[in-house]
């Protein structure tokens, strides 16, 4: 089956790229557009994400959009955090390595909640599987911080728990 | 008042690049060092960006400007998180142990 679900979307999705990339309606871009989406959509059939990996994401865009809302608060907050950790006359840092346990579901959810770790303040992902992330935490008082975390609780409500 | 703003935004931006340098040069070993770099880093392209889409209003430059803070957002956390894993199966750290048997794995 050529002309799948996941292969038309994939199609518009890359055909509306395509649209607001080249900025133009002329109708040769118009065609020469639709025409390439959907032959790169029909040979990257394989590799797209299934229905069965991903949380509905037009279902729960809401939960998306706060997800994505809040992670921007989060890497302001890291941000700071930061500048005050680099700029102040002694380093006040105990790194550590620690084993955190795994709460995402779906393999989107997992990729987005290790980059989001990476962002959020004072940690870093090593290491993601199914079962558990290896995070590098900067100082003490993050570990303890770790598991209130507002991106990852986004992030559950966006899997729809 | 949109110059006033494009300031803002863009100076925000030099200013984490800045601290993100500085953390580079100054925290001990890569996984600290990988903490300014990944964080400030991906705020100052943002910031950076975002002044540019201000100045340029929502045109063919401002469209492709939104696409690639989207992109950079997304790669450079990945990018980050390949440099911290090689470097946890390979590199002594500025304790003289490898991380991993820090870590008390193997």
């Amino acid at each position: 089956m050529v002309f799948s679900k996941d292969v038309l979307g994939m199609t518009l999705i890359l055909y509306i790229f395509w649209l607001l990339i080249s900025w133009s309606l002329n109708w040769v871009n118009l065609i020469l557009g639709f025409t390439f989406a959907l032959f790169v959509a029909i040979f990257m059939a394989p590799e797209i994400i299934k229905k069965e990996e991903r949380p509905p994401f037009f279902a729960r865009g809401f939960f998306f959009l706060r997800f994505v809302l809040i992670l921007i608060r989060e890497i302001f907050k890291a941000n700071i955090q930061v500048v005050q950790i680099v700029l102040s006359p002694r380093l006040m840092i105990t790194p550590q390595f620690v084993e955190v346990k795994q709460v995402m579901r779906y393999p989107v959810t997992q990729v987005l909640w290790g980059n989001s770790i990476t962002l959020t303040p004072g940690t870093l992902t090593l290491d993601v599987d199914d079962e558990k992330i290896l995070v590098h935490f900067l100082t003490e008082d993050m570990v303890a911080h770790f598991p209130e975390n507002p991106v990852g609780k986004a992030l559950v409500e966006f899997e729809g728990r | 008042m949109r110059e006033i703003i494009v300031m803002i935004f863009l100076f925000g931006g030099v200013f984490f690049f800045t601290v993100g340098t500085i953390g580079v040069l100054r925290l001990p070993d890569v996984f600290c060092r990988l903490h300014a770099n990944t964080k400030s880093d991906t705020l100052g392209v943002g910031l950076v960006l975002a002044s540019l889409v201000i100045y340029e209003g929502l045109s063919s430059a401002g469209v492709k400007l939104i696409f690639m803070i989207i992109f950079i957002w997304i790669t450079n956390p990945t990018a980050g998180h390949i440099i911290a894993r090689a470097s946890y199966d390979t590199i002594v750290d500025w304790t003289g142990q490898l991380a991993r048997q820090k870590a008390g794995e193997d």
